[in-house]
């Protein structure tokens, strides 16, 4: 696929965007990126989801560099891993499954099945935390804690990780975690940090703080992984990949300004929305792939 | 097949150095507004 200057320039523009809105609300815009790639711009599924996965590599190292990470701090994302890796090697597998299918024929129409697997599985994703996203935020930050895996899913053998949480965490749980984590990001071209972030803290009980540096570690090693087996497949496309890069990093910079001005709830609840107005781009996509 | 791992290798360096890049010049542009100002600098907080 040739993209000429104006095509580059149009990516750029909606890198930017996306980083925007990614640095307004503090996630990594993946979820945002592959719909708008796909359905706006019009660029195959399976290179606006590797592209997506590829791109997310650049923030993550610059976030990562801006902090001091300690040789403790690698405990659980090393534990994680393995669940990740299997997780991108499954999500990527069922891609290039349904890349390979090419079409089905449904109401008379050509349907790709890769676009018809994504965007159902972004539907999904995308109403489910759009719908949790509001209800969180007609509580305050400090109703929000909990630490539902720590309490009701202690399956052993069990780990201690002082430097994250008092109380020991369940291995397998962790794995099972980072396979779903890493099957999403193969599948879907997300960072990972849109769930992961929720699970560390109301999930796992582990403090905000030590929780965005240890979801900054987990969505880089997702973001490797995920690169290696989407460019492996031919699922990246290297000028997508940097026209996001420049225009994401001026977006992000401008978006993660306008976050310092809002308040936790506000943000819940324009986060909510903007979920669930993606959901519905992808819900109208859906409609007019299966009815025309 | 000497290729495709060329190819998988430079869509890690491309980011990762985009990255490290990015990272250099807002130190810099950090060490530059401490010199100019007595105020304390906090660094942009990014999150994945």
């Amino acid at each position: 696929m040739g993209f000429g200057w104006f095509d580059f320039f149009l990516i750029s523009s909606a890198g930017g965007l996306i980083g925007f809105l990614a640095g307004m609300f503090g996630v990594g815009g993946g979820f945002l990126l592959v719909p708008i790639l796909n359905i706006v711009l019009g660029i195959p599924m399976e290179l606006a989801v590797g592209a997506s996965a590829c791109q997310v590599l650049g923030p993550a190292t610059t976030s990562l560099l801006a902090r001091k990470i300690k040789f403790r701090d690698l405990f659980f994302p090393l534990v994680i891993t393995g669940g990740l890796l299997l997780g991108v090697i499954a999500g990527t597998g069922i891609l290039e499954h349904a890349k390979s299918s090419t079409s089905v024929v449904l109401n008379a129409r050509n349907i790709i099945v890769a676009d018809l697997v994504v965007l159902i599985a972004y539907l999904f994703m995308l109403t489910g935390l759009g719908v949790l996203s509001l209800r969180s935020a007609r509580r305050d930050d400090s109703e929000l804690k909990g630490t539902l895996f720590t309490e009701r899913f202690q399956i052993p053998p069990v780990a201690r990780f002082p430097s994250l949480v008092e109380e020991p965490l369940s291995i397998p749980v962790i794995a099972w975690f980072g396979l779903g984590l890493g099957l999403l990001s193969g599948l879907l071209g997300i960072s990972g940090g849109l769930l992961l972030f929720p699970v560390l803290i109301f999930g796992l009980g582990i403090p905000t703080h030590r929780a965005i540096t240890c979801s900054l570690m987990i969505v880089w090693i997702v973001a490797f992984q995920s690169t290696i087996a989407h460019a492996w497949h031919g699922n990246i496309n290297i000028m997508i990949v940097i026209a996001l890069l420049l225009g994401g990093t001026v977006g992000a910079r401008l978006g993660s300004d306008l976050n310092a001005r809002l308040k936790g709830l506000q943000l819940r609840r324009q986060f909510g929305w903007l979920l669930l107005s993606v959901a519905l781009m992808i819900g109208a996509r859906l409609v007019f792939l299966l009815a025309g | 097949m000497l290729d495709k791992i060329f190819f998988i290798i430079a869509c890690i360096i491309i980011p990762v150095l985009w990255g490290v890049i990015v990272n250099w010049i807002f130190n810099q542009w950090q060490d530059r507004s401490n010199n100019n100002s007595d105020d304390d600098y906090i660094f942009p907080d990014y999150q994945i």
